[in-house]
């Protein structure tokens, strides 16, 4: 039999019985449906958290600590920092120092006006900055001198206005949406913090409460990356020299051995990361990196995935065992016509052939059907979640919502591959569903046509 | 195989053919020991009362059962012998089928139903079904080709069931009862149809029935 003819003689049954048919088709529209759009949110999920990860930082950093509670713990020192550099793929290091011993109040301003009770002041090697990945979104880095130090992206919306009333007096830069929920520009901060100097108030925490005023110059603001370390977002970078003169004027006497905080070690490349990770750790280290933290993040982006896409499978499943039912049924209701067709010539091949294709045809009808509708709840669900509904909706919300796009924070991903995966695997279950029935069919004998009822 | 379709050789051999049953915990022996040679154009009639084993000799001679014992020589094929793929070709060559019940296919039209033997053979659908109409042409039911089985009457069916059974010019036709659902009228017009086929296209008829009349 030619191909044509099978394939008409497959679709004259399917239409036999509508109904049946029909029936079938929804079971295996709705498999498919759950099956990608369970899967579709799973990618999604992973298409944010890169999104989000890509804005949080530098992945091919790693932030290396002392380990916790211990005193004998690999300390972090200048031998430390040369051990780390003499590491294969690593391209920089940088110590860090904190002021961890002592409460730092910032001020600003005439009188004082703007003041910030908590900040994180680092010390660190700021000619090595631009090496490091650090990258200034405004004015330039600090000159070696005792009073210059770099800034934090949003540093300056950590101050209050003291002459402003509770509830008007500080900057809320999270406040950027209208009351219809559309994005705004950032507000302004209350000064220029690069044009305003700054005053560290330093307490030493040993119940002297004698109070040391050190007045610096923001130069520069590092763009926000917590790879390297939050101060990037609001915190003071100072030179290390400069931190070592600022202890000494608080406790009087110069700390001989600082230890740092911190060490900063950023890798050549990202896909070094892991190995130099493993290789610090194995020195008796706390290692923390965002790649570490993708990896970690990507491993259980991908079990949700899995167990979603579990769930999709299930009915999936349930709609095979249907397509399998439907198909013994036929057959046995089709006995005699099988058995005629075999008296006449049919081959076995051809037959089996007939009945995996409308095993398959049904799969194939199911799972166009279920892209389809899988299509429109996807998009539908990314409308709601990037709030154009509200907003109203224009073509390019559509577009959006379908393939995404800079900025663009979709629930539901449905990529062209997953379309051709479904298409493949809705016929493969259509035809495996079939195979059973296929071989009861090919079994029946021809004698079939001569039986008398 | 054609060649060894001479005229002097019988075109169906039966050597020592037996067919037993297990019924149950007994034993029936349907054919014990049958011998039996059918020459080219001749018309073979099976009579015997019900019961008798006139169909299972008709299923042994066709190839839709496999015998006990012995053996059924087709053109000198041992069809006994045949697997599944080579039954189907041998079927699609040489051996033409009219059933007691039609045995049309209800979804099929008069004209699909004459030319599916064709079709089997992977035949363009163009010139089955002009051969088909040729066929039913030849049966008187010219103006019935786009009817359903369902829309004729059984001697309008019967009919259409001979012509899917000569249509591929078959060697032999198997007919079982093929009058056995008519009225004597229809009996007649359908057995001279069949007849006159035979003499045309000499053909072999191989055909079963419990009615003497028949001859």
């Amino acid at each position: 039999m030619s191909f044509s003819d099978i394939l008409k003689m497959c679709t004259d049954n399917l239409k036999r019985r509508k109904g049946r048919t029909f029936l079938t088709v929804l079971g295996v529209f709705i498999g498919c449906t759950s099956i990608i759009v369970m899967v579709s949110i799973g990618v999604g999920m992973k298409e944010s958290q890169d999104q989000m990860l890509a804005e949080m930082g530098d992945l091919s950093v790693i932030e290396v600590s002392q380990q916790y509670g211990s005193d004998d713990a690999a300390k972090l020192d200048d031998v430390t920092v040369e051990t780390f550099r003499n590491i294969a793929g690593v391209a920089a290091v940088m110590p860090k120092a904190s002021l961890g011993d002592f409460s730092v109040s910032l001020k600003a301003g005439i009188n004082d006006r703007y003041y910030c009770d908590w900040s994180n002041i680092v010390g660190l090697d700021t000619d090595a900055m631009e090496a490091m990945g650090f990258e200034l979104i405004d004015g330039k880095y600090p000159a070696a001198r005792p009073d210059e130090a770099v800034g934090g992206q949003y540093l300056a919306y950590n101050f209050y206005d003291s002459l402003m009333p509770e509830g008007y007096n500080m900057v809320d830069r999270w406040d950027i949406y209208d009351e219809n929920g559309n994005e705004l520009e950032m507000p302004e901060p209350f000064f220029d913090i690069l044009k305003t100097p700054v005053t560290l108030e330093i307490t030493a925490n040993d119940g002297t409460e004698s109070v040391h005023r050190k007045t610096m110059k923001i130069t520069g603001l590092t763009k926000e990356d917590y790879g390297k370390g939050w101060e990037t977002s609001e915190g003071i970078m100072m030179s290390i020299d400069n931190m070592k003169a600022l202890i000494k004027d608080v406790k009087g006497e110069a700390d001989p051995k600082l230890t740092y905080s911190t060490i900063l070690v950023k890798a050549e490349d990202i896909s070094l990361v892991t190995a130099i990770e493993e290789e610090i750790s194995g020195l008796g280290f706390y290692t923390y990196s965002m790649e570490s933290m993708r990896e970690s993040m990507e491993k259980s982006a991908r079990q949700v995935q899995l167990m979603l896409g579990g769930l999709g499978a299930i009915s999936l499943f349930v709609a095979a065992i249907g397509i399998t039912n439907t198909m013994v049924m036929s057959i046995s209701e089709r006995t005699r016509e099988i058995g005629i067709m075999k008296a006449l010539g049919c081959y076995v091949k051809d037959i089996r052939l007939m009945f995996l294709m409308e095993a398959g045809s049904i799969g194939l009808i199911g799972g166009i059907m279920g892209i389809i509708f899988s299509l429109i709840i996807s998009v539908g669900i990314n409308l709601v979640a990037m709030g154009t509904l509200s907003a109203g909706l224009t073509g390019q919300a559509f577009v959006d919502a379908l393939l995404g796009g800079e900025g663009i924070t979709r629930i539901s991903v449905i990529s062209p591959g997953l379309i051709l995966f479904a298409i493949a695997f809705s016929i493969f279950v259509g035809v495996a569903s079939g195979y059973y029935p296929a071989n009861k069919a090919v079994k029946i004998s021809a004698l079939e046509a001569i039986k008398r009822e | 195989m054609r060649e060894t379709f001479a005229r002097e050789k019988p075109v169906i051999q039966v050597k020592k053919l037996r067919k037993e049953y297990i019924m149950g915990q007994e034993k029936v022996v349907a054919l014990r020991d049958i011998n039996l040679s059918v020459y080219r154009g001749e018309i073979c009639c099976i009579f015997g009362t019900s019961g008798s084993g006139k169909s299972t000799l008709l299923n042994q001679l066709a190839g839709l059962e496999k015998p006990t014992r012995g053996q059924v020589l087709i053109g000198g094929v041992p069809v006994s012998l045949l697997d599944e793929n080579q039954l189907a070709a041998f079927r699609q060559r040489h051996v033409g089928f009219v059933f007691q019940s039609y045995n049309l296919l209800p979804e099929l039209t008069a004209l699909e139903n004459v030319a599916m033997p064709l079709m089997f053979r992977g035949m363009p659908k163009d010139i089955r079904e002009r051969e088909a109409m040729k066929m039913l042409a030849r049966v008187g039911l010219k103006d019935r080709i786009h009817h359903f089985p369902g829309q004729m009457s059984g001697g309008q069916q019967q009919r259409a069931g001979i012509a899917r059974a000569f249509i591929t010019r078959p060697d032999i036709v198997f007919a079982d009862e093929p009058t056995g659902n008519l009225d004597s009228k229809t009996t007649k017009e359908v057995m001279a149809m069949i007849r006159k086929f035979a003499r045309k296209f000499h053909q072999t008829i191989v055909l079963v029935s419990h009615d003497p009349e028949m001859t």
